[in-house]
Order: structure tokens, then sequence, then C-alpha cells
């Protein structure tokens, strides 16, 4: 079991150093000078140099990368050019308003999709499940960006029920509703789809037969044991998207101007400071290594199967 | 035939409706488990001999099979009438059922204890501690070594062996008047099979509960039972007490099946050795279906279907070239 | 015949399949089809309202948007199909190589799209768009690059199941080159799995590039792509908000048959894939 831990987290090492690398590599590929952004419009030879040197821009790539590295691992992800303000300063400002769009979008996923799912297996080629495929099937096929738009159509301009955009002053329920339900669009339909798969192929089990050669009642088969041996891929999948969702707040976050890491990467590609936009990138794929080691770890509480089993995963 | 019997299968049809079309996998059988009995049910795979066990417990997966027609006594009450409700109590509680592979029977995700305590605990009213005694003690009945520990531990833990004897342990639990055994040795080494059969033995005769044996393998079968039924392609072609069947047998199936294995206790791949191949029950052949693959068959035997016959007193068979000749010819 | 016949079967995958018949014909005869030209401004009547000259309005420069969703078409199917060429190109390889030689070319290979697959696709295309500069081939290769480890894997999966069947032993013990097995005998066994995940790369590709658009680092004003309209049309929600809806229903639509037909594809080939 510790075994399996420490193999998992040292497997993950190459993979985070391989991130900082092709991050690093491209801010290095970007064009335009950085000193000259961080310059005024007038300055001579000596002050080129001398910022040079202060940006660490004056030595040999592999110092300049290994610099990157021993600032990322302090916490130091360089400064924006604009605003001169430490990368880490502004997503640490951004990051929880991110974090609770992220969370309530899969709170929405959980508590819609797994009850779909599941009534969808039970009620195999009847006239709910076809509905809830082809619901599925658009669902995943929607642009959220799109959906999202439209939505503020409908909700704000027409109807005025709810706040177009922002996060509200102070932040409320309100304003997170449709922000939520958009990036939650796709995920909820995935989820949906991979519970019935899941179940149907849990229901054909063995010991479900077995089961049911007991006299257990329906209700009492599909939730105690079927449910929780379907579940197992679900909750490793939801584990995934919880991170994917990250990449879907950016456009969400744009549509609805919400004040997250999103709409700060946005801001970011719009001024062409990049070493905000590349912060950005960074942090959410380290969110992601360090999610699936969650995710991989929390197996072996769903499955008693992997706790004994030490090989790699 | 024994005066009572605790089960009575009368014209049992059961068919698969897949996009290929009707699979008549049972068609027509009739079969009876005597009182305390051990009946044996054999024939290849396809026979539909699992297909009547799990059609006897209603768990026939529905869509795409179902039990079109018959009638399935349990003392003389017909389970196919009773609803759903009522044929839950019967379930685990009059009929047991264990399976060919222990290891996909048990539910990965839970404890033997909390398995064996949920069976109980369903059909039996009683404090949590009793539960507990109760399970230990069913668990001491199946002799497994160490039933503490084994209650706490989970399925992928234990051997094939093991976990075939808490599938019994399960099954006997509430003490149920028949006990449907569906290949429960196929996926064991030979002498866990051994162990098992004996055990199955032991309990039929301490418990008095009637036995429902599916094999394909005619050592197990001389072994544990009494009488056997022989299946083949959907219908009971051969029935009888299990000595004249393996001394005398009638059908010429049947006598393929004894000829082809020359040691009745290890030969596993017997069925094999018969020319041919099990037909296909999307469209059976006309009139005898073992006609095609049969030395003996003659013009009648593809036109009209044999009914099953008592030919001498307990021994039934459903064949024309049987009735026509003496048949004295042994294996 | 078989496949055909299961495929029939599954209708979802039969609209699919006369959806994209539809989109591609579109797409191809989009000159001949569009009223009018996507690019000609007509000042005297922007934003105006669906009517016989102009089925779907006009939009903020007076461009016909039929034409120009007609017009979008050719985009979203030329990006679409690019990368994931490029996508099943690098991935198929980098597969093959990983799970046909193992060892430590399998684990370098597999560590390096770990990499790529740490980044969300849009986040990581976006970014090396802003590498790149923006323009019709950067978004095509920016899409594909970050596809390609979908296609590495599942590759790399049939090569090692592949491998372990009885006939690929039998072809090395008969002498036969490592490189003419891998053509001959892997090759073929991947082909299917490989079409299905590309069909369904596709949808998501097209919805990349829709992202991209609508945040400005895909396709480049005044090109007609189906995202960069959604994003203009923000501007104009509130007064016009037909520039916004048609575009968008257009990527659902296209996403729809293309995901449709990924479904039916895999269903009809191999029903076991079904829950992955």
């Amino acid at each position: 079991m510790t075994r399996y831990i420490l193999g998992r987290v040292i497997q993950m090492v190459p993979v985070l150093f391989g991130v900082l690398l092709l991050v690093f590599s491209i801010t290095n590929i970007i064009p335009g000078d950085p000193v000259l952004l961080m310059l005024d419009v007038k300055y001579s030879e000596k002050e080129y140099k001398e910022m040079q040197a202060y940006l660490g821009l004056d030595k040999p790539l592999y110092i300049q990368f290994y610099n990157h590295v021993k600032g990322v691992l302090k916490g130091n992800l360089g400064k924006s050019i604009r605003t001169r303000e430490p990368v880490t300063k502004k997503i640490l400002e951004r990051f929880p308003s991110t974090f609770v769009l992220a969370l309530a979008a899969m709170l929405i996923v959980v508590i819609v999709s797994i009850p779909v799912g599941v009534i969808a297996a039970l009620k195999q080629n009847s006239k709910i499940d076809y509905i809830c495929m082809i619901g599925a099937e658009i669902g995943i096929s929607m642009p959220i960006f799109w959906l999202g738009i439209m939505m503020i159509l409908l909700f704000s301009l027409y109807l005025g029920w709810l706040p177009a955009g922002g996060r509200g002053e102070p932040p409320d329920l309100l304003h997170l509703i449709m922000p939520a339900f958009c990036l939650a669009t796709p995920y909820m339909a995935m989820t949906a789809r991979l519970t019935r798969s899941c179940m149907l192929e849990v229901l054909r089990e063995n010991y479900i037969v077995a089961a049911r050669s007991r006299g257990f009642p329906e209700w009492q088969i599909v939730l105690r044991h079927a449910l929780r041996n379907a579940m197992i891929p679900v909750v490793t999948n939801l584990g995934l998207q919880l991170s994917r969702l990250l990449g879907g707040a950016l456009v969400i976050e744009v549509v609805f101007r919400w004040p997250g890491m999103g709409a700060l990467a946005y801001d970011a590609i719009m001024e062409r400071d990049y070493p905000v936009l590349m912060g950005v990138v960074l942090i959410v794929a380290v969110i992601f290594i360090l999610v699936n080691l969650v995710v991989d770890l929390s197996y072996t509480f769903f499955d008693p199967r992997i706790r004994y089993d030490t090989r790699k995963g | 035939m024994a005066d009572s019997n605790i089960l009575e299968i009368i014209d049992l049809r059961t068919h698969f409706f897949t996009d290929e079309g009707v699979v008549k996998a049972v068609d027509g059988v009739n079969l009876t488990v005597p009182e305390g009995e051990s009946v044996g049910l054999v024939g290849e795979s396809g026979s539909g001999k699992s297909m009547t066990a799990f059609s006897i417990l209603r768990l026939i997966p529905d869509p795409p099979g179902k039990i079109v027609s018959g009638q399935i006594l349990l003392r003389g009450q017909d389970l196919l009438k009773l609803p759903e409700r009522q044929m839950r109590s019967i379930r685990g509680k009059k009929i047991s059922m264990i399976f060919q592979e222990p290891s996909t029977s048990m539910n990965p995700s839970f404890t033997i204890g909390s398995q064996i305590e949920e069976a109980i605990r369903f059909h039996q009213e009683g404090r949590a501690s009793d539960v507990r005694e109760k399970a230990l003690a069913v668990l001491r009945s199946v002799k497994i070594p160490d039933p503490r520990r084994i209650l706490s531990q989970y399925p992928h833990e234990l051997s094939g062996g093991m976990l075939q004897r808490v599938m019994i342990a399960i099954a006997i639990s509430c003490e149920p008047d028949l006990l449907i055994c569906d290949e429960p040795t196929t996926a064991l080494d030979v002498s866990t099979q051994a162990q098992i059969i004996t055990l199955l033995n032991e309990l039929r005769s301490q418990r008095k509960t009637s036995f429902l044996f599916i094999t394909h393998d005619l050592g197990v079968l001389s072994w544990i039972c009494t009488y056997a039924a022989v299946m083949y392609a959907g219908k009971i072609v051969e029935y009888a007490d299990i000595r004249s069947l393996i001394r005398t047998p009638r059908h010429p199936y049947t006598r393929a099946l004894i000829g082809a294995s020359p040691r009745l206790d290890c030969d596993r791949d017997a069925l094999s050795s018969i020319p041919g191949t099990v037909p296909n029950l999307i469209e059976p052949p006309a009139g005898c279906r073992f006609h095609p693959r049969c030395g003996r068959a003659e013009t009648i035997c593809s036109s009209q279907t044999p009914s099953l016959k008592e030919e001498e007193r307990g021994h039934w068979v459903a064949c024309f070239t049987e009735r026509n000749g003496d048949g004295a010819e042994n294996a | 015949m078989e496949l055909y016949r299961r495929f029939k079967k599954h209708s979802m995958a039969m609209v699919g399949v006369i959806v994209l018949a539809v989109l591609v014909f579109v797409g191809i005869f989009a000159p001949f089809l569009a009223p009018k030209d996507p690019y000609q401004m007509e000042f005297g009547s922007t934003l105006s309202a669906p009517s016989l000259a102009h089925p779907m309005g006009t939009d903020h420069l007076g461009r016909d948007l039929l034409s120009r969703v007609i017009y979008g078409t050719r985009v979203s199917l030329l990006v679409g199909l690019g990368s994931v060429i490029v996508a099943a190109f690098v991935g198929g390889l980098a597969g093959l190589f990983a799970g046909y030689f193992g060892r430590f070319v399998d684990i370098i290979i597999m560590r390096i799209l770990d990499v790529v697959w740490a980044f969300p696709p849009a986040l990581l295309a976006l970014a090396l768009v802003a590498v790149w500069g923006p323009s019709l081939t950067t978004v095509i290769f920016s899409i594909g690059v970050v596809s390609v480890p979908q296609y590495a894997r599942i590759v790399r999966a049939s090569v090692l199941s592949v491998k372990e069947k009885d006939y690929i032993l039998a072809a090395r013990a008969s002498g036969i080159s490592r490189s003419s097995i891998m053509f001959t005998h892997v090759l073929p066994n991947i082909l299917a799995p490989l079409i299905v995940v590309a069909t369904l790369g596709i949808a998501t590709s097209i919805m990349i590039e829709a992202i991209l658009s609508f945040l400005g680092l895909g396709m480049q004003p005044p090109a007609s792509s189906w995202g960069l309209m959604i994003s203009e049309g923000q501007k104009y929600l509130r007064t016009f908000p037909y520039y916004s809806l048609f575009p968008g229903l257009m990527i659902m639509i296209t996403v729809f048959a293309f995901n449709a037909f990924g479904d039916g594809l895999r269903d009809a080939w191999d029903p076991k894939l079904k829950t992955q």
C-alpha cells in the first residue's frame, strides 16, 4: 500500500518536470522581446543590459530554466509584464472564484448525472432511456460558451431572472447559477452516459444474478450491490473531469465576466501578458496532475481489490 | 420414481428473442426432483441445462429471455404464476442456488461476513448478534477453517474452493428445501472438486435437502446424484436412476456420452469427442434433434419428434430406434 | 455487411451520417450554395433581421449571415479533419513505437504524452496559437498537437493486445522482420479503433476551434468561422440575437453528427468498446 502510493508519487515527478519544461519553452518561443516590453520606448544600451540582467535573461537558456524551476518551487511564477505584479499573487487572487465555480459545476454534475444514468440503465431501451441519452448527446455537442450566451439572452435579457455576469457584490448564489450550469453541461452528459454503461455492465455480473437468487428486492440489488461497483469508474472519471473543468472555466468566465483564473488568462492574452498566461497554464496542469494522483489513490478506498495490489497503476 | 416430488417441471419452454432469431434454449422440458433426492441434469454446454435452472428461480434476463410456457411446481405450487414479490420469498429461502464461478459470484466490494449476514438477515428475524453467530455457524458447517477471520475478508482474498464453500454457506444459511447447483465444481481444480462434492454429499444426508445438480461431467454426476436427466438441445432425452442410466443407457446420445468417456471419474472432455456439434437452437433440426449426429438414425427420426416415454419402470427415453429394437447392447 | 447491418440499427448514427453528408456537400459547394459573397459588406443594411433577401439576416458590417454560416462549414470541417490527420499521424506513430518496442522507448514516449495530457486541450492549444500566431495552419497544428495523446494511447493499447496474439508469434518465429510484421499484422488490426477515435476527435477539434476563435486566438476576421461569429454576435445580443444563434446551432449540429457517427461505428465494430 505504502509502496503503491510512493510509486505513484515518484512517477509524477518526471511529468511535472516535463510540464515545467514545456511551459518554459512556450514562454521562450513567444515572439517579442520581453526586455523591450519592460523598457520605455527610449532606452540606452546600458538600460537594456541592466533590465536583461534583472530579468535573468542574459544567462544561457539552461541556467534560465534552472532558475525558473527554482522560482516555481518557491512559488515564484515571474512578474506580469503589464502591471509588474507577481503572477503568483494575481493567480492566488483569482483562484477562489474559479474553485467555487468548478465545485458548483461538479456538484450539479453529481446530483443530476448519476441518478439520470442509473435510471436510464434500469429502464434500458425505454422511452426514458432514449430521452436521457439523446439529451446527453445534445449536451455534449453544445459549445458551452454559446449555451452561456443563449442563457444570458433568455434568462437575463428577456426574462430578467438572473444576472448576466459578474459574481455579485458580495458574491451570491444567483450569479453562480448560470455559469455553473453551463460549465457542468458537457460533463453532466458524459457522466450520465458513463454511469449508464457502467451500471448496465455491472447488472450483468454474476454476483448480481447471485444476489437475485437470494431473493433480495430490486432496490437493494441496485443500490447496494450494483451502484457501489458501478461507481468506481464513474468516480475516477469525475476526478479527471474536475481538472478538465478548469479548462472549460476559461471560456465560461469570459462569457459571464466571472473574475477567475480563466478571465485572468483571457485578459493576459488580450494584453499579450504572457507570463500571466503561462502561469495560469502551468497551475492548471499541475492541478490536473495532483488531482489525478488523488483519484488514483482514492481507488483504493472504493475498490478493496486494489488495496493489496502493489503493482504500478 | 419416489412418491412425492419436491419439484416438478412440466413442458417448460424458455426462449430468447435475439436479433438473429428466437433461440429455443429450453424447449419442452419435463423433469421431477423427488423429495430428498439428488437429480443430475447433464448435457453439453449450450444444451439448455443452466437455463432450465435459471427458469426455476425465474432469473432469466428479460429481455431478451422469456419463459414462454409451462409449469414449475414447487410442492404443487406453480412458481410461474406467483407475483414477483412472493417469488422473492421463495428465492434463497425455499430454493437456493450456487453457481459455476465462485470468484465472480461474490460481490467484490463487500466482506464475506456482510454478504452472508445480508442473506441471513433478509430471510430471518433476529438480533444483530444472533445473525453473526448464525453466519459463523454456517461457515463451520461448510468446514471453513478460522471462520471468524474469513468473515472480515474480501472475496479476492480467498481461493476458488474457499469461495465456493462460502457460496454454499450462503445458499444453505436459510435451510432451503431445494438446492440448485449450476456446475459448482467446473471452475475448480480436481482435488478441490472432490472436497466440494464430498461436502455437498454430507450436507445432503444431514439436512435432507433435495438437489438439482447441473453438470457436464459424468464422473461428478455418478458421484453425487441418485437420478439423472440427460439434456440435448433444449430437450430431456433420457431420465432414470443413476445406476441404470450409467449401466444401461438407452438413448444413443447418452450412450455416446458414456462410451466416449473411458473412465467416468476423470475424463472431462468426453462430450467433445462425439462427432458433429450442438445444433443451432434458432432453427433446430426437424424431428429428433440428435438425428444428424446419431449413428442409428432412421427415416422417422428426421420427420417426427420422439416424446419421453417410460420404456422400463423408472427409465424414460425419447428415441424411436429404442422403441423398435430391444436396445440390449450396453456401453 | 454484418457491420453495415449493425450500424444501420443504430438510428442516431444514421441521422449522423445523413447530416454529415449534407455538411460535407455544403462545405465543398459553398461558393454555389451561398446566396451572397460572404465578405461583401452592405453598410445600408447592417444587423437586419431574417428576410427573403437574407434568410439569417445580416451582420454588423452588412454581410449576409447565411452565406457566412455556409462558408463557416468549410472552416470547421477543414480544421476538424486537418487536426485529426496531424494528431492521428503523430499519435499513431508514437503509439506504434511505444507499444511495439516497449521498455524505455515506451516509457519515454508515454511520459512525454502524459505531459501533453496534463493540460486542458483548449488551454494548451490556446498557448500554442499564442506562440505561433493565429492562422488556419497554426490552429490546425495546435489542435492536432493537443490531441496526440488520445491516438497514441489507443494505438499503443491495440498494439499491445495484437502483439500477444498467436499469429504475431508465428510470424516472428518464421523469421519475418519486425517492421514488416508491424505493417502487415498490427496496422490492419488497429485501424478500426483508430477510425472511431478519429471520428470522435473531429468533433472535439471543431469544438476547440470554435473556442479558440471565440476567444480571439483562432481564425481571424474577416474569416467566417462559427466561433468568431458567435463572439462578434455577442456584442449585439440584445438587439440582434440571430447573429450568435445560427453559428452556434451549426456547431451543435456538426459536433452532434460526428459524435453520433463515431458512436455508431464503435458499436458496430465492437459492442464491447461501448463502455469506454
